[in-house]
């Protein structure tokens, strides 16, 4: 009964209840283990090259768009857990750029109308005497009562109009704001060239760009880890230098290939741990690049997201498509392993 | 051993368009399919992310699965392209199987079959694509 199910075992599902059981079953025998192996290594071409197929960082957009048209406010605010990517449909990352230009406008928009659209200002209650008693040169009681009125009127509408020391203060808190700001944007734009910049990394960037050519099929089927494929990379071409940081050696490779890149040997791995990812290593000097061993920085590609360190005499560069902040949470969680 | 992860929301929406483009041959077709599906099961979800059944999404692809004709000329490079060859419901049920994202039991559920026929169907679509068990 479990050897029938042998067409759908395989690594990803051996857990799955009747599938587990099949495994054992199959695990016994050695022809139908050869049989799974066989079978394990074919579907892995078909796994490739599906995953090859995505849609892009726009259609995705595209999409998280549709649903913001498609939902109230409401939805949009809502907390979405489910997944990080369509999370953020509502509430776009800031971008640092406008911060600057946002302060001044936010001054011009609250500050300015109020400048061009001043109050009428009340004539003085001496004026409206004045008028009181041209128009009435016999003033009565009444008359004397409703000047007093409209006297007492102008005062307190004087008390509530914003005394023109606020206003000052207003503006020089908001230029205030906006000059802390334009100056943190500075700070974040030098702290990001310090921690990200390093020489090379438009080849980096261009390397990247490579894989969009990539359907799948030009990898060979290598099922082992990172850290396992240095033999196979020799014998492909003499990579003595080849080498894997230490929080990527234990991921599980699906492919490998050998690739030229202006003339350069790049060795290239497929592989899939909680996501799949392309890997690149070359020597650093055949491509100008230079950063710090151990140091980690990450370079946007227009479709892929890379991120770059050296580790002995080798460069690595891990890449998949998605956006910055996924590449910095994807580095985060393997720097904690 | 890799174990079957609990997919977030981006790989329902990657792996649905990956099954559409397969069935229909085209990136365009997939992806406007792709768009109505979602947005359908969206709206059917009160529009909340996380009350949208995910599965659903692959059962109403395999309602649809005979409205994709195999075309002459897919958009479609090799692996794929055999795969878009292959006739219903082998086509199917070995592409959602590849695409690891859900686990066989809940792929027989959505082809309205067993575990024992869904072994066959992805063994027959083997088959056919040229690979001979021995």
């Amino acid at each position: 009964m479990s050897e029938r199910l042998l067409p759908l075992v395989r690594p990803i599902y051996e857990t799955q209840g009747e599938i587990a059981d099949a495994k054992r079953v199959i695990s016994e025998s050695p022809d139908l283990r050869s049989q799974l192996e066989h079978q394990t290594q074919f579907d892995d071409q078909l796994v490739t090259a599906l995953q090859t197929i995505a849609l892009s960082d726009r259609q995705i957009e595209q999409l998280e768009n549709l649903l913001v048209d498609n939902s109230g406010t409401e939805s949009v605010e809502a907390p979405l857990p489910i997944d990080p990517i369509i999370q953020p449909v509502g509430v776009p990352p800031p971008a640092p750029g406008p911060i600057p230009l946002v302060v001044p406008a936010a001054v011009a928009a609250t500050v300015v109308p109020e400048i061009l659209t001043p109050h009428e200002p009340p004539p003085p209650p001496s004026e409206i005497k004045e008028e009181a008693k041209t128009e009435q040169p016999a003033a009565s009681a009444e008359a004397k009562e409703a000047n007093a009125k409209a006297a007492e009127e102008t005062e307190e509408e004087e008390k509530e109009e914003e005394p023109p020391r606020a206003r000052t203060v207003t503006i020089m808190a908001a230029v205030g704001i906006g000059i802390i700001a334009t100056i943190a944007l500075v700070a974040y734009m030098v702290w990001d060239q310090m921690t990200n910049g390093f020489s090379g990394r438009d080849q980096v960037a261009e390397l990247l760009e490579t894989a969009n050519t990539l359907n799948g099929d030009e990898f060979e089927p290598v099922n082992t880890t990172t850290a396992n494929v240095k033999d196979w990379f020799f014998l492909k071409s003499d990579m003595h230098w080849f080498a894997v940081p230490k929080e990527f050696a234990d991921t599980p490779t699906l492919g490998c290939r050998l690739s030229k890149f202006k003339g350069v040997d790049i060795g290239e791995i497929l592989a899939k741990d909680e996501r799949e990812v392309l890997m690149f290593f070359f020597h650093p000097a055949d491509l100008g690049v230079k950063i710090k061993k151990g140091k980690w920085a990450i370079v946007d590609g227009e479709t892929w997201e890379g991120a770059v360190t050296a580790v002995e005499d080798c460069c690595f560069v891990v890449a998949f498509k998605g956006k910055h902040s996924d590449m910095q949470e994807y580095l985060s969680k393997k720097r904690k392993k | 051993m890799p174990g079957l992860n609990a997919p977030t929301a981006y790989d329902y929406v990657q792996a649905l368009y990956r099954l559409l483009a397969v069935q229909s041959g085209s990136s365009s077709t997939a992806e406007s399919a792709m768009k109505e599906i979602f947005i359908q099961a969206f709206e059917e979800a009160d529009k909340q992310l996380e009350r949208l059944d995910f599965d659903g999404l692959f059962r109403t692809a395999f309602r649809s699965r005979d409205s994709y004709p195999r075309k002459a000329e897919p958009e479609l490079n090799g692996w794929a392209r055999k795969l878009h060859q292959l006739p219903e419901p082998e086509r199917f049920s070995i592409t959602l199987f590849c695409l690891e994202i859900l686990p066989p039991a809940t792929i027989a559920e959505i082809t309205e079959t067993t575990l024992d026929t869904l072994a066959d169907r992805v063994a027959k679509a083997r088959r056919e694509l040229n690979f001979n068990l021995s």
